[in-house]
Order: structure tokens, then sequence, then C-alpha cells
């Protein structure tokens, strides 16, 4: 397969070497760790799978340094395009999951699901932010009875929740 | 034989196995909650039922959940449970193409064939299948779960490579905690939370739906929606029509999900996995497979059913449960005063026989309340994608939290999300890691096993002299084989 070049004029890598290197950190990090205690038998599929990623790894870069693959521009993905709104997505769920636990999880859920869909909303409007708001209690309120007073799911709950 | 039909055309039987069918599509439908937690949920409900009726009510969950756990896979990529992975591979790009209803019919349609051929194995092969089934060791189980891997070639789309690292990181993932066969600790990197592992339905969460919420906001402003909408009167007729029209794939599906349900311990998701490979090897457009083919849905939710209605066969003869929910069953049985085994089939044959044809009704009910909702929930792919994704993570987040009710499992399933959305950037293919993710925890307990047999006899004994081995070696070579010719003939086609 040629080398495709999506817009030359920036620095740029193969997609296979940056692959390949993904596959040298995994079976890196793993690799420290196996064999830590335990029988010899525990550790030889883990020992093949690792033996495997890391060949794999050696493929893809040796086809990255032959030419082979998309070229890829090294700013990353983050800093571009629609990924500002993956990284704003991505910022916004792990404050969610970190503060489930304290401010209970329906409340917490219904202020993500608000948050979220009107930061994403095309246009920001009285409408949407009805539309937003509304959809966030229903889906939360929804989800509260089904999980919690029917499949007796014990969400985290706050001190202050009255219910 | 005739008093089981009488039984369960009973108004109890089929009032209770509909009760069953409606509380499995809303727990198959629902990222998190699988057939095992309905089943066992509805299990305390069934003490003071009739024997006959609670299995009805039970079997109908088992059997609707199955189907179930294809809403969403098709809707928004993400396997209910486990046995509806290669159900996404096909049904997601039809529901992007405005194809949702038509997927979901020919989910429950193909849902009802299997069942239907699963309770008729059931009905009729359980001491033969039974018996065979025990012949089936750690070597043979060893060598099913390198088949069902092969259909890594085919899914992987442009990138083997990458496909068959993707697959070994899947299987990485699922070493971590305790190993099953000698309590090793491994890669848990000081948390204990991860001593416990990583539970398969939070892993399928993190890798399917985490990546879709980021890709929908990445595209957002390109894609107001997921997909469109089209409704088509008539569709469900037309589907099933289509569907008939290739009546190969629905009954090498049915056999092939029955035949791997009766073995204890492979299930569902390697029939389904195992039928889809098949699907493909022997279509005409095979190049359609991953692009939305009605083929590949039918022979992924074939299988999985068919499955379901066999695991009972194991646990009915013998007392061991072919899958989850069949355990749980199996308790519903064992609380009832029933002990599983051949005197039970001789000795309460009517309530044996009724339970089977009470399986086959439900998959009936199933066929007809599926294709009646289908319609309106590939509706879901209308909602604006700034509504969808808050909600589809909420969902997310419920279904990982529900399995444990810890809070770390949430924790895993954004990790594991933000993780594979990464890897999928580069090329590797979401399906193989989760295929790696469900496969290892059958292949490696098999490895180690048949590899402890080996070393008081000889691996080339354990490993390539016993028949089932050796068939299922030859099936490998072959798969691989014709993985490695068809792409190459696409790339020749492609070139000239």
């Amino acid at each position: 397969m040629p080398a495709r070049e999506e817009n030359p004029g920036r620095l740029r890598i193969s997609e296979e070497i940056i692959a390949g290197c993904v596959c040298f950190a995994v079976a890196g990090l793993f690799g420290m760790r196996t064999g830590d205690g335990g029988r010899w038998l525990d550790w030889v599929y883990p020992q093949w799978l690792l033996g495997v990623i890391a060949a794999v790894g050696v493929i893809l870069v040796v086809r990255g340094l032959l030419g082979y693959g998309n070229k890829r521009s090294l700013v990353p993905p983050v800093l571009r395009g629609g990924g500002t709104d993956v990284a704003a997505f991505a910022v916004l769920a792990i404050g969610y999951v970190l503060l489930v636990d304290v401010a209970g999880f329906w409340p917490m859920s219904a202020l993500l699901v608000a948050l979220a869909s009107l930061y994403f909303a095309g246009e920001r409007s009285r409408r949407t932010l009805i539309i937003s708001v509304l959809t966030a209690v229903a889906v939360s309120l929804v989800g509260a009875v089904v999980f919690r007073e029917i499949f007796y799911i014990p969400f985290p709950e706050p001190p202050w929740w009255p219910f | 034989m005739l008093d089981g039909l009488i039984a369960a055309l009973g108004p109890g039987y089929l009032f209770f196995g509909l009760v069953g069918v409606v509380l499995g599509i809303l727990v198959g439908a629902l990222p998190g909650l699988t057939a095992t937690m309905g089943t066992a949920l509805l299990l305390p409900f069934t003490f003071n039922m009739p024997p006959g009726q609670g299995l009805a009510m039970l079997g109908g969950l088992y059997v609707a959940a199955m189907f179930a756990d294809a809403v969403p896979a098709c809707l928004v990529n993400t396997p209910g449970t486990p046995s509806a992975l290669a159900t996404s591979f096909d049904g997601n790009p039809l529901t992007r193409q405005g194809k949702g209803q038509v997927a979901l019919v020919a989910a429950s349609f193909s849902s009802m064939i299997g069942t239907i051929v699963g309770a008729l194995v059931f009905l009729f092969l359980t001491p033969p299948l039974a018996t065979a089934a025990l012949e089936f060791g750690p070597p043979e189980f060893f060598w099913l779960g390198v088949f069902a891997l092969t259909i890594i070639a085919g899914i992987a789309g442009d990138s083997i490579l990458k496909g068959l690292a993707g697959g070994a990181m899947g299987m990485l993932i699922a070493t971590i905690g305790l190993s099953a066969t000698g309590g090793t600790s491994r890669y848990t990197f000081g948390f204990p939370e991860l001593y416990g592992g990583v539970e398969l339905v939070v892993a399928l969460i993190g890798i399917f739906a985490m990546p879709q919420v980021f890709t929908m906001v990445r595209r957002r402003r390109q894609e107001a929606t997921v997909g469109q909408y089209q409704r088509v009167p008539g569709a469900a007729v037309a589907t099933v029509k289509e569907i008939l029209r290739k009546p190969v794939n629905l009954i090498r599906s049915s056999l092939l999900g029955a035949g791997i349900g009766v073995l204890p311990g492979a299930g569902g998701p390697v029939a389904a996995l195992v039928s889809y490979n098949e699907a493909m090897r022997w279509s005409k457009d095979r190049q359609k497979f991953g692009k939305g083919a009605v083929e590949g849905v039918v022979a992924s939710e074939t299988a999985n059913n068919g499955g379901a209605g066999a695991s009972m066969v194991p646990m009915l003869a013998l007392g061991v449960p072919g899958s989850a929910p069949a355990a749980v069953i199996l308790g519903a049985l064992m609380l009832q005063g029933l002990r599983p085994g051949p005197e039970l089939m001789e000795r309460d044959s009517t309530l044996v026989h009724g339970f089977a044809f009470s399986i086959l009704i439900a998959g009936i009910f199933t066929f007809v309340v599926g294709s009646l909702v289908a319609g309106q929930l590939a509706r879901v792919v209308t909602i604006p994608v700034h509504l969808l994704a808050p909600i589809v993570f909420l969902l997310s987040v419920v279904g990982a939290f529900a399995i444990r009710s810890n809070l770390s499992d949430v924790y895993l399933m954004l990790g594991l999300g933000l993780i594979v959305y990464f890897l999928m950037n580069l090329g590797f293919h979401q399906g193989a890691i989760g295929l790696g993710v469900i496969l290892g925890p059958i292949v490696e307990p098999a490895l180690v096993q048949s590899i402890s047999i080996a070393r008081s006899s000889s691996y080339v004994e354990v490993f390539f002299t016993r028949p089932v081995s050796i068939g299922l070696i030859v099936l490998i070579l072959l798969s691989v084989a014709w993985s490695v010719w068809s792409k190459q003939k696409e790339r020749s086609r492609a070139s000239t």
C-alpha cells in the first residue's frame, strides 16, 4: 500500500510507526510486571501474548520505515478540529465520575447530561436550554426509578438526598 | 411429550412466559444488565409458583435477553452482552444507513429460528449430546477458542497485523487480576480493585460504547444525528423474505449455535463468533460483511439464541449448566426440590418437555414483540447528537456500575474507552480487541490445563492426536488460508 500524504508541508510520521510504538509501550508496560510471583504456568500465556504484540510492533515499525501506511501530523489530534470537543467531553466525564461519589449519582448525572448537551448544541437559545434541562431531569428520573427501584442497584447517594 | 406441549400451551405457562419475554427485552436492551442478572432477580418470585410456570418465566427471560442484546449493538454499537459482539459488526452499519428497523427485525426473526432449533435439540437430543459434550476436554476448548479467534482476519479490515495485535491486547486485558487456574496476581499494578479482574461487560462497554460516544462528539459539527431513519412499510415481511431466501445461513448458524451451546463454558459468544465467521466465509457477498450485511446479523443472532436452548441440555441431563443463566435456572430447579439428571428426565418428563416447549414459544413471543417495537427503537438514531452522546455515556456508566455496584468499574470503563478510542485512530479494530477480551477467559484456562495434562504425558499427544482437536486444527488452517486467499483476491481485484 503506497504512503498517502494527507496534507504535506507539516511534520508528519507514518501511522504504522506510531502503531508499532504503541505495541512496544503495551508490551513494555505489561512485560515489566510479567513473572511477579506465582507459578510459571500462570505466566506462559501472558508471555506468549506479549511476544505477539512485540513482534507485530517490530513489523509495523519496519513497514512504516519502508514508507507504508498513512502519514499523520505530529500535532496531537486533541488540538485539532473535533479533537477539542472530545477532550472537553473527556474532561467533563472524568470530573463527573470523580464527583459522583460525593455529590450523588443521579443529581450529578442530571447535571452532566444538561451541561454536555448544552455545550455540544449547535445554537444556544432558551429552547435549547429548556430541552437540555428537561432531557437531563427526565433521563435521570427514569434511570433512578428503573435501576434503583426495580433492579435494586445501590447507586451512590449524598447525605442530603431526601429519597 | 404431548403432555409437555399441552402444559406449555396452558394459560399459566403462556402468561408467565410472556412476562419473562418482556422483562428479558428490557434487561437485554440495557447494557450492563445481563440475562444472568435478570434470571437471578426473578428467581425469588418463582419460589411460590408451580415449577413449570416458574421455569417458563425464567426461560422466556433468558431467550428474550439473548435477542435484546442486539438492540444496543445495532443502535449504538454497544453489545448488550458478549453474545451480541458479532451482531454489532453489521447491525450498527445497517442502522447508520437508515436500516435500523431491518437490522432489529432480522435479529428478532433469526433469534426466533435459533431458539426453535435450540429447543428442538433440547427436546430430542438431550441424552446423546450431553454424553458427547463430556468428550470435550481442555485441548478441544483451546482449539475451539483459537478457531473463534480466526475471525480477526475477517474483521480487521486493511491491517490483519493490527487486528492480531488488538486481539492480543484484548486477551492481555482479560489476564488482569487473579489467574483462574493458579490464583497468581497478575498486572494489578498495585491497585487492589484490579484483583477481581476486569469484568467482561465493563470491558465491552469501555471498548465499544465509550469510543462511540467520543466519535459522536468529534463528528457533531458534520453530523447532527448518528444516522437516518427510513420508515419502510412492510419492512418486517420484506426482511423475513430476504432472510428466508438464504436458508443455508439460517440452518448452519442454528446448528452451530446449538452444537456449541451444548458445551459447558463455551456458550453464546463463541457460537455467535464462529457462526459469523462461517457466514462470512461462505457468503457470495462477503465484501458486504462489516459494512451492513443482513446475513451477518442473522448468523450471529441465530447462533446465540440456538445456544440458549441447547445450554439446557447438559444442565438437565447432567446437572452441568452450559451457561451462566442456565446455572441460575439450575438453582431454581433445585430450590423446587428437583434434582437434574437422567432421573429427572424420566420421572418429571412432562416438566422437562413443557420447559422445552415454553422456550420454543418464548422464541415466537420474542419475534412478535421484537418486530413490533423495532420501528420505534430504530428512531433512536434521529435523536440529535448533543442529546444522544451524554445519554449513551450515562447509560454506559450505569451499565458498568450495575455489574458489581462498584465505582472502580466505572473508572476502568472510562479509561479503557479513552485508550481504545486512541487505538482506533491508529487503525486498530475495536472488534478485535473485544474478541480478545471475550475469548481470553476461554482460551487461557484450557491452554494451562492442557499443558498441565501434557506435562505428565506428551504435548503432541494432548494437543495434536485427539480426534476433535485434529478436526478443529484442520478447520483453523482452512480458515486462515481462506482469509489470506480472499484478501489477496480482493487486492488483485482492486488493482485491476
